[in-house]
């Protein structure tokens, strides 16, 4: 083996012992998230558009991953949409939850607090009634964690 | 068959906690050593269900510096589901899962309370902090 042959295949393995785990880690979660989002809701997350119509709050940064406010809420007519689900992309579980909505609720509006386990994108979607599906994404950066 | 949980944790604790500070499950055993051996006392109260005491113990704990770091104090390590650790933790007003008491055992007095996991940097912070509060010297 020559010297270049040594040195390019030199850089190319520490490039891959530097980028390949982590690439893996992302591919990882992801698939964890879209296997939840298929079986929970029948659709691939890419079939799922992002839209400004769905007004997700959340912090930037959480204090504690025990205890993170979320709240979901949506100018469309209430009678237009089935559901509202939470799903948290890094949590050992990405479902949070899903409400169901009737027009007693008034509008699309939902806040609780739920638990993270690292720093993640919490995601917010609308199941509307026609059998589409809405959402809105925000990272929340986890620096301290507990159970309460 | 082991379960996979039970498994690290032992192998958490030969690993990582092995040849460095002081570990007790026993609190009056623990605060009798640290008065003998002039050390702080750290609580360390825990739930075997909570995943962010999983998380210092595995990467937490188990380095190096913090390792170092915790020489300096002698540690409870309380299980909150446990009478012993249900017990301490009414005393201290422990809430949640991870929580460190830092504890003077000459003065009988806690130092300071931090609840909730943290990065090593963060705890290494935590654990200078309280020992600058203690009366040790050298932190």
């Amino acid at each position: 083996m020559d010297r270049r042959r040594f040195l390019v295949l030199s850089v190319l393995g520490v490039a891959s012992l530097t980028f390949v785990p982590g690439l893996m880690r992302t591919s990882l979660a992801a698939s964890k998230l879209e296997e939840d989002i298929q079986k929970r809701l029948g659709v691939s997350l890419s079939q799922i558009k992002e839209s400004a119509d769905v007004k997700l709050q959340a912090p930037t940064i959480a204090e504690s991953g025990a205890n993170v406010p979320v709240s979901v809420e949506s100018d469309i007519p209430v009678e237009k949409v089935d559901s509202i689900w939470i799903f948290v992309d890094n949590n050992p579980s990405p479902w949070i939850t899903d409400v169901k909505l009737t027009p007693m609720n008034g509008k699309v509006y939902f806040a609780t607090r739920i638990k993270m386990g690292q720093t993640s994108n919490v995601r917010a979607i609308l199941k509307l009634k026609d059998g589409s599906y809405l959402m809105a994404t925000k990272e929340v950066k986890v620096t301290v964690g507990g159970c309460g | 068959m082991i379960p996979m949980k039970k498994l690290i944790f032992v192998l958490v604790f030969l690993l990582g906690f092995a040849g460095a500070s002081e570990w007790f499950s026993d609190p009056i055993s623990g605060i009798e050593y640290a008065k003998k051996e002039q050390k702080p006392v750290m609580f360390y109260f825990h739930s075997e269900h909570c995943p962010y005491c999983l998380q210092m113990e595995t990467f937490v704990f188990t380095d190096e510096k913090v390792s170092k770091y915790m020489d300096k104090f002698v540690v409870i390590s309380l299980n909150v589901d446990t009478q012993v650790g249900r017990l301490w933790s009414k005393r201290f007003n422990v809430f949640g899962t991870p929580t460190f008491v830092f504890y003077d055992p000459k003065k009988d007095t806690v130092m300071s309370i931090a609840f909730g996991s943290r990065s090593k940097e963060d705890f290494i912070k935590l654990l200078f902090m309280a020992c600058e509060r203690s009366h040790i010297k050298k932190c």
